[in-house]
């Protein structure tokens, strides 16, 4: 078997490796153009850096000698006879061959302008090229190159390091339009000009100046940019006039037509590399010329028909010392395709993915300024992988936290700005109790919201300098929250003095007595206002509202899933004119109703009651809201009732007590329009079902829901929340919401997912026995409150007058009544 | 001293507290039931000056009995009304029960 490869630039070369490791015993004769065996175009312009044509060569004559394969330098084929089957050179000499590779490469484009034939104006594709360039540098002081592809940058670069002042110029409105968008390809501009080389893009050249010698480039606007030196990187043409003249068959705007085994129109006739026009494409990178070598040896060696997969090779480049990375397709778009984009200009990194979202793949991806991630990337989208359910991780470096949460210069109080720095200083410094931080820092002493995280910035603190770190609720209770759990529970205790008597001492405070009344109605689930538990309760369980800045109570009638109808909205209105109270939608898809004197609030919840209203507990730490987006019943893109399922999880877990409050929601289909990741406890309709995400927080530290479980039944659903809350209620501590709760949890998710789908302690069916009973025991607390006198007489103003307070202040603003500004 | 009641020992949730209205002052009535001790400060909480203390939260600090305000859990002392851990200070009032009637005294 004789083969004749025709070229003898890089892929030619690749293709002589790949073909001997095929076939050691092929006869392989190879006819090159150039005087130079193969050498390394793709980096050209080093040879201005100090590399020689020798450090650029890929083997050499040597090479091919000790190899057993003839090379011809500097006798170029001017026939093919594919009858005869033989080729005939430029000196005469012909030689027959059983198979023929055409690999003879591109030539530069050089667009037909007026002055293209003066001197200094060169291309950029040669060594003799590189040799003319290096030549007239020395009488230059400024050159343009016409063209931003990879070429041209390259060969801006060799002319900067010649000394020139450079620019280059794009016609395209960006840098490497077939790689980068162009938010990517002005990072890349911004590097580049960074280094002293000018980018001009969208610009069109009209004509070259000069009479003899160039001396600059006139723009199609009439700008004339002055330059001793012109070298034109404009794109390239295939060689493909060998192959026309012999017969083979020629697309009309150029290549030699393949297919999938880069077979010509001719039998025994391959073509590779940039002469080859693989399903109307031309590839100008070496990679996939590489491929094109691989496949035809092992098709000629072997008979293996392994074909030519085309398409997007990864690309990875180093553009004047940028990194450049383009991998799959990086310009899909559409509904399906979802773009996620890490980047930062003070750095110069820009790095964006394309995902298919309903598959969940990788499709696409661009990186400048940083290819760290570039082979991790270039596998996703190979392997067609599942990604991470937050893809921004795969474009971030690996460091111990992604939220930036835990810097000394976090702030923890907003209210005072009190950093956890601070905490951490005052901590060294001896406060040892949230008390005495308050004191030496102030953090905590406005809104109190941040007292929890203050506590666990203490105990972190504390624990890392090797103090033992005390759980204690409070001076009261020497155990944690969890431990005070299960102590009521086996002792079966019902009663706050009980309580104190047996486990706690001095008189509780306004941390036990609230937990205890969690725990006991998370445990016996009686009405929380009967008469040994209402005063331990948190002042708003204690009058079933919210209390507000002046005193008064807002009110938050349940609207389950956020669906109302116009009537129950009319009495809602009606109820809020009566009693003066100002209204505003609330973040879970119901109505606030503010203002309400205490000594209003049965009257207003008799009627609300009457209507059909049931309490929201907006006031307790319990489920707030079930979220919803209007879902398959109306939205054209909906793929499950999110409404319906919203109302009846909304209906099965409303009122219970837990550490914390907790928050739903449902989407009807992965637009995900309710929001549901930032939920303790979010579901995601899919075609098939239901996808559930846990352990979300929007508030003062958002965290992303994680992904539980996929493609559930409704039922499913149900199931497995039922017994995460049971797990919660549980094994929380105070004021800890399911976020903290899990991110504290040793063994994470992991451990989560074991103890609730595997049933790793065996827990579950007690967690579902629970939550039935807490369910089957539910009642209206305002109901009842309404229907029994002696809680009802607490709802006065004033336990010596019927009448109203009258000192409070009121003042109207955007046509509601609002409180007065002290 | 002059000595006005108020209201009934039955009024005022025991471990709890209620708002009394003495003329034109908003009084925090407290009934330390466990201790059968009794309190009054206040109703308007020292900090932003809002009427809420009576909804307070009962308990102790370290042995001093206290009430805790609902709106930002800032605790005054039941004995001299001194902010627990602060600064603030909130009135005192002294009180008395005969019997089933509560009283509060004003001076003069």
């Amino acid at each position: 078997m004789k083969v004749i490869v025709i070229g003898n630039g890089m892929v030619g070369h690749r293709f002589c490796e790949e073909m001997r490791e095929a076939s050691p015993e092929a006869d392989i004769l190879v006819f090159g153009e150039e005087k130079h065996a193969a050498y390394d175009r793709v980096h050209l312009s080093e040879a201005f850096s100090g590399k020689t044509a020798e450090d650029l060569s890929l083997g050499g004559p040597e090479w091919y000698a000790t190899r057993g394969i003839g090379l011809l330098l500097g006798d170029a084929v001017v026939s093919i006879d594919t009858i005869e089957k033989t080729v005939t050179s430029a000196s005469g000499r012909i030689e027959s061959w059983d198979r023929l590779v055409l690999a003879t490469g591109s030539s530069p484009f050089v667009p037909p302008l007026p002055g293209k034939e003066l001197d200094g104006v060169y291309t950029y594709r040669t060594l003799e090229d590189l040799d003319l360039i290096r030549e007239q540098a020395k009488h230059s002081k400024r050159g343009i190159v016409v063209g931003g592809g990879l070429l041209g940058l390259e060969a801006a670069k060799a002319l900067r390091d010649l000394g020139l002042e450079a620019t280059v110029l794009e016609f395209a409105p960006r840098l490497m339009p077939r790689q980068l968008d162009d938010t990517a390809s002005l990072f890349l501009k911004r590097s580049i000009e960074s280094m002293g080389v000018k980018v001009r893009t969208g610009v069109a050249s009209k004509r070259l100046l000069g009479c003899d010698f160039v001396r600059g480039i006139e723009l199609s606007d009439g700008e004339e940019i002055p330059a001793e030196m012109v070298v034109f990187s404009a794109g390239i043409r295939p060689r493909d006039e060998l192959a026309r003249q012999s017969g083979v068959k020629v697309h009309e705007r150029g290549g030699i037509e393949v297919d999938d085994l880069l077979r010509t129109s001719c039998p025994g006739i391959y073509a590779i590399g940039e002469c080859a026009l693989h399903k109307g494409m031309i590839h100008g990178l070496v990679a996939p010329g590489y491929r094109m070598a691989q496949t035809v040896a092992k098709h000629i060696a072997d008979g293996e028909e392994a074909p030519f997969a085309g398409g997007f090779a990864p690309t990875k480049l180093k553009l004047m010392g940028v990194d450049v990375g383009c991998i799959g397709d990086p310009f899909l778009a559409g509904d399906d395709y979802e773009e996620v984009v890490v980047q930062s200009r003070c750095r110069g990194v820009y790095k964006k993915l394309v995902i298919h979202a309903p598959s969940n793949t990788l499709k696409g991806a661009i990186l400048v300024g940083d290819n760290e991630p570039f082979n991790a990337l270039a596998a996703l989208v190979q392997s067609k992988a599942f990604l991470p359910e937050i893809p921004e991780t795969l474009l971030v470096p690996k460091t111990e936290s992604v939220n930036g949460g835990d810097g000394d210069s976090t702030s923890i109080c907003n209210c005072e700005n009190i950093t956890r720095g601070v905490l951490h200083a005052a901590i060294d410094s001896g406060c040892d109790t949230i008390g005495a931080l308050k004191k030496a820092t102030r953090a905590g002493t406005g809104c109190g919201s941040c007292v929890p995280l203050m506590e666990s910035v203490m105990k972190k603190r504390l624990a890392s300098q090797g103090v033992a770190v005390q759980n204690h609720l409070c001076e009261h209770f020497k155990v944690s929250r969890i431990e005070l759990h299960d102590l009521i529970k086996a002792a079966r205790i019902r009663s706050f003095p009980e309580l104190l008597e047996r486990y706690g001492t001095g008189y509780g405070c306004e941390v036990c007595k609230p937990t205890a009344a969690s725990i006991f109605a998370t445990l016996w689930n009686d009405h929380i206002l009967s008469a040994d538990r209402h005063s331990i309760q948190d002042s708003n369980d204690r009058f079933l509202a919210n209390i507000q800045k002046n005193g008064t109570y807002s009110v938050v009638p349940r609207i389950p899933g956020g669906e109302i109808t116009p009537e129950k909205l009319k009495v809602i209105a009606e109820v809020g004119i009566k009693y003066g109270l100002y209204t505003k939608v609330t973040g879970g898809q119901r109505i606030d109703l503010f203002g309400a004197r205490l000594d209003d609030l049965p009257a207003i919840w008799t009627e609300l009651i009457h209507a059909g209203f049931e309490s929201g507990h907006a006031y307790a730490k319990s489920l707030r809201t079930v979220k919803s987006c209007v879902g398959s019943t109306w939205c054209r893109f909906g793929v499950q009732d999110s409404v319906g399922l919203a109302v009846v999880l909304e209906e099965r877990y409303k009122g219970i007590r837990g550490p914390h409050k907790m928050k739903m929601a449902v989407s009807g289909c992965a637009r995900e329009c309710a929001e549901a990741q930032s939920k303790d406890f979010g579901v995601i309709a899919t075609e098939n079902g239901y996808n559930l995400f846990v352990c979300g927080n929007g508030g003062m530290t958002p965290r992303h829901a994680d992904l539980f479980a996929t493609d559930l039944t409704s039922a499913e659903v149900m199931r497995l929340i039922d017994r995460i809350m049971i797990y919660y209620v549980r094994t929380a501590d105070r004021l800890v919401r399911t976020s903290r709760w899990l991110d504290e949890m040793p063994g994470g998710l992991a451990h989560l997912k074991a103890v609730v789908i595997d049933d790793s302690l065996g827990l579950c069916s007690e967690f579902e026995a629970e939550m039935d009973t807490l369910v089957r025991t539910f009642q209206c607390e305002w109901k009842t409150a309404l229907e029994t006198p002696e809680i009802l007489a607490r709802f006065k103003s004033f336990a010596n007058t019927d009448a109203p307070d009258t000192s409070i202040a009121w003042q109207e603003i955007r046509e509601q009544r609002v409180p007065a500004l002290a | 001293m002059n000595w006005t009641q108020v209201c009934k020992v039955s009024d005022v949730p025991a471990e709890g507290g209620i708002a009394v209205l003495l003329g034109e002052e908003q009084v925090a009535l407290f009934r330390f039931a466990s201790r059968g001790e009794w309190y009054a400060l206040d109703n308007f909480c020292p900090h932003k000056k809002s009427p809420v203390l009576g909804r307070g939260l009962l308990g102790d600090a370290g042995g001093v009995l206290k009430v805790t305000c609902p709106l930002h859990k800032r605790a005054f002392c039941l004995h001299d009304g001194h902010e627990v851990g602060g600064d603030l200070e909130a009135r005192t009032w002294p009180v008395k029960t005969e019997g089933e009637d509560v009283f509060l005294g004003t001076e003069g």
